[in-house]
């Protein structure tokens, strides 16, 4: 099973299901982070900061202890 | 009266949306049977007077947040007329959902589509004769910052002015759920709203390239920062200065007069403790304003976004938001704008969390008492080494008191956080934001700070004996807590005027040795040993900050007990680093 937490920056891939309580996922729903949705992973900070994901127009940070929740497909 | 909600994400413009409708006639003012404030004007549309509510920020309304609580519960119990829904035009398939949610309430809406350049940059490609004939109410397309699409809207606004509707509260028993709303919203969007398949390259793209840079990000991050404070100073302590001297005139050549007839004490009220007090809160005033302007510039170009990503590593292992960095750093030029400054944080507890660590920045005005006790009592070569010192330990304390009561406050909401492309907000929105922050700064002093000064005079005022005030009893009521730390009975009374303010710390230190404020230094060195003058230092820097910082606390949380909490623990901390300090001091330096 791939996570998010595992791809390097400018991987792009599809999110398969999200590993999350029902406000957690709201709040992803709210970025369009949703199952099906076509993400580009734009960048990592170093020393295990978030990473910035870009889905559709919307750039946003996630920490990286919630990308570990984010089951995707893909990372080419 | 007709009133409307606005409406929308955070980050689509909302602030900018009302500041364009309302401009300086907006004001923040409790909201009734809440416990929240939210920002109202009063502006005439087709011939009525409408009033404008700004809601906060809000992605969803069916979730758990504080702001989404706010807005569901404000629509609820409060008849509108109608709702302005702000949304981000080159974001709709995240953000339409929303618009789903407010039509299913049953209020009257006007779909303001922003970001009407940037949709048209990103080469996003919208029908909004379809949607609006999707959706079934008004759709208008414009550009907030550049009052593009302006007169659809008020048209629409006017329109809603001259109705003659009933206004009505919402119906929250029907709103679709978020996938629910997720479906709707991608089916309404379908043929009428695209996304190219590759997206034009963003100048932000390119400037992210150096701020966002892996190992020149950080550097970079404390370049800017260093470049805001020092224009922040360069620009308002002559301003300040020049305001300084004003006051002090007009205490001298009319105040002092006007209060002439009074029997002395009552002179001494108003002159040293009202007049005092209120002309050292006015004086904070413009270097509010330029920190504000420039705060609101950091926020609203995006570049708080960027911050939050180089310093989250090390924000996350303390409990923090990563936005909580900036607001730390603002404290070391001011702790007031910088409690006020966490407003941007979504999470209560990392609000709080954040708010308890602020006061342990050290601020310019302690700097001073800092500076002038360390040249004062330390010979040239250890001062720059007592400041730095000082710093560090500010640092340590802040880090300390979030590591420990981390688990006390912990976000219990998924952190995510838009990046938003670099935009250029117009002077007018800076002006009107900073404008906004200063006067809630003011209406704070009129009241809880006026409060602090005149507690502080009577204390100092008040006789108590021959030739002693209630102050000094006090001072010698301490003695067994003072004692431990080395810290003088007569001192315990500057400690009481650097609650009001430390600006007024020194000025308070030369009236306790009655000398003049030029003289102190020699009198310092005289009766404080270097370990005691560094314990009341350390005192200083811990212990509360002043007044103002503790009402913005008290304004912020809205909780008397969490002010109580945050004054006790610095209290608390102050005397323990202290005590530790000033015994293993006087133990291994015996001489001393």
């Amino acid at each position: 099973m791939l996570t998010l937490d595992k791809l390097s920056a400018g991987c792009k891939g599809v999110v398969v299901r999200l590993d999350l309580p029902e406000e957690a996922r709201r709040r992803m729903a709210a970025f369009g982070l949703v199952p099906g949705c076509i993400f580009n992973l734009t960048r990592i900070a170093p020393l295990g900061g978030p990473m910035v994901l870009q889905v559709g127009t919307t750039r946003f940070l996630l920490r990286r202890s919630l990308a570990r929740s984010v089951e995707v497909e893909g990372g080419a | 009266m007709k009133r409307l909600a606005l409406i929308g994400l955070p980050n689509t413009g909302k602030s900018t949306v009302f500041n364009r409708l309302t401009g300086l006639s907006q004001r923040v003012g409790n909201w009734p049977g809440l416990t929240v404030e939210l920002a109202r004007a009063k502006v005439l549309l087709g011939g009525a007077m409408v009033e404008i509510v700004d809601l906060p920020g809000v992605n969803d309304l069916t979730g758990y947040s504080d702001d989404e609580a706010v807005v569901r519960d404000v629509l609820a119990t409060t008849a509108f007329d109608g709702v302005i829904l702000v949304l981000n035009a080159a974001q709709l398939d995240r953000q339409l959902p929303l618009a789903m949610q407010m039509l299913a309430t049953g209020l009257p809406c006007v779909l303001v589509l922003n970001m009407a350049d940037e949709a048209k940059r990103l080469a996003v490609d919208l029908d909004v004769g379809l949607l609006a004939a999707r959706l079934k109410v008004p759709v208008v397309l414009v550009s907030a910052r550049r009052m593009q699409g302006w007169p659809a809207l008020m048209a629409e606004l006017n329109r809603i002015g001259a109705g003659s509707g009933e206004a009505r509260s919402a119906r929250l028993d029907a709103l679709p759920a978020t996938g629910v709303a997720l479906a709707e919203a991608r089916s309404v969007l379908n043929g009428c709203w695209t996304l190219p398949a590759v997206l034009p390259p963003q100048i932000s793209e390119k400037i992210d390239r150096w701020l966002m840079h892996p190992w020149l990000g950080l550097p970079l991050f404390v370049a800017i920062m260093a470049l805001l404070f020092n224009t922040t100073y360069a620009i308002g302590t002559p301003l300040q200065d020049v305001l300084g001297s004003v006051l002090d005139w007009t205490r001298d050549h009319w105040l002092s007069a006007a209060v002439a007839p009074l029997p002395p004490i009552l002179q001494s009220l108003v002159v040293d403790g009202v007049w005092q007090g209120v002309s050292t809160v006015l004086t904070f005033a413009p270097i509010l304003f330029i920190f504000f302007v420039l705060m609101a510039l950091v926020e609203d170009s995006g570049y708080l976004a960027r911050a939050a990503y180089l310093t989250d590593a090390l924000m996350a292992h303390l409990g923090l938001d990563g936005r909580g960095f900036v607001m730390q750093l603002m404290g070391f030029g001011c702790n007031v704008p910088a409690i006020m400054g966490t407003r941007v944080m979504r999470d209560r507890a990392q609000r709080l969390l954040s708010m308890m660590i602020i006061p342990f920045s050290l601020c310019s005005a302690r700097l001073q008492v800092v500076v002038f006790f360390a040249s004062a009592l330390f010979p040239a070569r250890l001062a720059p080494w007592v400041l730095t010192g000082m710093y560090v330990l500010s640092l340590l304390v802040a880090i300390g008191t979030a590591w420990l009561f981390k688990h006390r406050y912990v976000g219990n909401e998924a952190y995510l956080l838009e990046v938003p492309p670099y935009r250029l907000p117009s002077i007018r929105h800076l002006g009107v934001r900073a404008l906004g922050e200063v006067r809630a700064f003011l209406e704070l002093a009129s009241t809880f700070i006026l409060i602090g000064v005149l507690m502080v005079w009577l204390l100092t005022h008040i006789p108590a004996g021959h030739d002693r005030t209630l102050a000094n009893a006090l001072g010698d009521l301490l003695a067994p807590v003072l004692d431990p730390i080395g810290i003088r009975h007569e001192l315990a009374v500057a400690l009481l005027f650097g609650f009001v303010a430390k600006e007024i710390l020194l000025g308070s230190l030369a009236v306790i040795y009655a000398v003049p404020e030029t003289g102190l230094s020699s009198v310092l060195a005289h009766h404080l040993s270097w370990i005691s003058g560094l314990s009341f230092l350390i005192f200083t820097l811990v212990y509360v900050p002043c007044v103002s910082a503790v009402s913005a606390i008290r304004r912020e949380s809205r909780s008397l007990a969490f002010t109580s909490l945050t004054v006790g623990w610095s209290v608390l901390l102050a005397w323990v680093l202290c005590f530790l300090f000033y015994q293993s001091a006087i133990r291994l330096f015996a001489a001393g």
